[in-house]
């Protein structure tokens, strides 16, 4: 059915864009969300073909070698800074995709073929799963130590923060739900090929967040389902989407930097977090300008 | 059989060190990297197709053509994507994140649009040279890749010499070091920033006639692999530093034919990429001012 197909690219897209966000929302961009999610999506197809096991089993693989390849990543890019760092990352997507395409063993140039999907209730149950570590996440106190990161990072070592260990948990959490994506998208297409989790597709999950808006994870979560859907119901053809695509990131650099969607949409969930601590909002803590 | 290898390897050199300094010379003055730049000179490479296919294949109008596209395609990328967002010469730093993205939006916008003028596929591209190659000493050398080398030299000697010697390299000089001190100073920096982006946009436009007259072909996507690998010398050479960019570009192009050579050609790309990760992350782990400098 169209609808499950359209909701399937919205809830891979979604998982794409947090995993792209969550790096962001500490102050560094990854470039490399598609080789996460690729690493993710041919573990999760050698786990199922090769030694048949479960649909939610080999999931979970693919979102464990995903976040152990995202570990190491970051490990090894832990002292690079913005521009750098940014770089780096995308030398590594590239590097992985060069890698897969000359690795018979892993899939070769032309991939996997036909690897069947699960049951839709598993895929879904790991989906919720990961919404709520997501949610909870955004509703707790680290996500302030988190944008402490990003707003000034000798400030955040100046109040005590282990920035190296913040930065490298955000990564393995990106590559874990790029992970989950991959393998789900897998199961989707049906196919595995290298070209499908390359630089286009790391821009492209780039986008939702900066694009939905940064500020919580809601911006990446409706972005990406805006830019899933609008796409699909306005019929675009796919070379036309990549230039629509670019000049919305121009746009968006360029006009609204913090995002699409109203700020007080994107706030929403800081406001539940405050609640929910019972620390009263930030205007009364701080005054009228309390959420600058 | 070797001395053909080091030929293409130090042709190949030429065109990363071109395209490279194209780079440079943008960042020094703005000190934001523009990853639309391989799109510029894509644009270029194929207005020059055009112009030789429609037009004449002389090389004075194709390399006109291709440095008028290149200066006209460089500086609609500059007013549209990286002005916007506030350079160097304001008092905030650089937005680094909004014009990475910005160009990056930039150069799916061109891609985009080059697809649609030429199709996805590689256009052969008129070569006006001798087809035969030059034999000197027993080595035989493509005319075109002498060309190539020939031209990146004089570029180099040429900008350098501009850079050190003429008002307009003083003022260029003065703006990279201090942009503030340089507009107290009575210099226009948006001026001397335009004139920056319209230079490095004319070599990368000369870059591009040389190369497609190496290569023979055309296409959409090549601003991709070019930008790159041209991004990837002038990282590892360090920004800014025009002898580390030659050396850089060199051993670009000498690893590469290398793993052509004793590898297979498809390791081809993944030797820029091994080369840009290494570097950095070998740099990163030797002192963290430097690049708390650059990024």
């Amino acid at each position: 059915m169209y609808v499950i197909q359209v909701l399937t690219l919205v809830v891979i897209n979604g998982l794409l864009g947090l995993g792209a966000y969550l790096p962001l929302a500490g102050g560094r961009i990854v470039v490399c969300s598609g080789a996460f999610a690729g690493v993710g999506a041919i573990a999760a197809t050698v786990a199922h073909e090769r030694y048949d096991l479960p649909y939610a089993v080999a999931l979970l693989l693919g979102m464990c070698s995903a976040g152990v390849f995202a570990g190491l990543v970051g490990i090894l890019t832990a002292r690079l800074q913005g521009f750098a760092f940014a770089l780096a990352t995308l030398g590594v997507g590239e590097l992985a995709r060069v890698g897969v395409v000359n690795s018979p063993a892993l899939g070769g140039a032309l991939g996997f073929p036909s690897f069947r999907a699960g049951p839709p209730l598993e895929a879904a149950i790991l989906v919720g799963l990961c919404l709520a570590l997501v949610v909870r996440f955004e509703l707790s106190s680290r996500r302030a130590v988190v944008a402490v990161l990003r707003t000034n990072e000798r400030l955040a070592e100046g109040l005590g923060i282990n920035v190296a260990a913040e930065r490298l948990r955000l990564i393995v959490a990106s590559g874990v739900l790029s992970g989950l994506a991959g393998g789900l998208h897998i199961g989707a297409v049906g196919l595995l090929a290298p070209a499908t989790f390359g630089y286009e597709r790391s821009i492209e999950s780039l986008l939702f967040p900066i694009a939905g808006g940064t500020g919580s994870f809601l911006g990446p979560v409706i972005g990406a389902f805006l830019l899933t859907v609008a796409p699909e119901w306005l019929r675009f053809s796919l070379a036309f989407r990549q230039v629509l695509f670019g000049a919305l990131m121009i746009a968006v650099m360029g006009l609204r930097p913090q995002g699409l969607l109203p700020t007080s949409v994107v706030r929403l969930p800081r406001q539940v977090a405050n609640l929910l601590a019972g620390r009263g909002s930030e205007r009364d803590r701080y005054g009228r300008r309390g959420d600058r | 059989m070797l001395s053909q290898q080091v030929i293409n390897a130090f042709g190949l050199s030429c065109t990363y060190a071109l395209i490279a300094l194209g780079y440079n010379l943008t960042f020094g003055v703005l000190r934001v990297v523009n990853l639309a730049y391989g799109e510029v000179f894509m644009s270029a490479a194929l207005c020059s197709l055009f112009v030789a296919t429609h037009v004449s294949s002389q090389p004075v109008w194709v390399f006109s053509a291709a440095v008028l596209a290149a200066i006209v395609v460089g500086l609609v990328v500059h007013y549209a994507a990286v002005r916007p967002l506030g350079v160097v010469s304001d008092i905030n730093a650089p937005n680094h994140l909004g014009v990475l993205v910005s160009t990056m939006g930039c150069s799916f916008v061109l891609q985009g649009i080059a697809q649609a003028c030429v199709g996805p596929y590689p256009q052969p591209y008129a070569r006006f040279m001798d087809a035969g190659p030059l034999v000197i000493a027993g080595v035989r050398i493509d005319h075109a890749i002498a060309l190539n080398g020939v031209v990146t030299l004089l570029i180099m000697v040429l900008l350098s010499y501009c850079l050190s010697s003429s008002s307009i390299g003083v003022r260029v000089r003065a703006v990279a070091e201090n942009p503030l001190l340089a507009a107290c100073s009575g210099v226009s920096v948006r001026s001397v920033e335009a004139a920056v982006v319209a230079a490095s946009s004319a070599i990368a436009g000369v870059a591009a006639v040389l190369i497609s007259q190496v290569n023979g072909v055309v296409s959409p996507f090549m601003g991709l692999s070019f930008g790159f690998k041209g991004l990837v010398v002038v990282i590892v050479g360090g920004l800014g530093n025009s002898r580390g960019v030659v050396a850089a570009s060199l051993l670009l192009g000498f690893s590469e034919v290398a793993a052509v050579v004793f590898l297979s050609s498809s390791y081809r790309d993944g030797v820029a990429f091994l080369i840009l990760v290494g570097a950095l992350i070998w740099r990163a782990s030797r002192t963290r001012q430097k690049w708390e400098r650059v990024a």
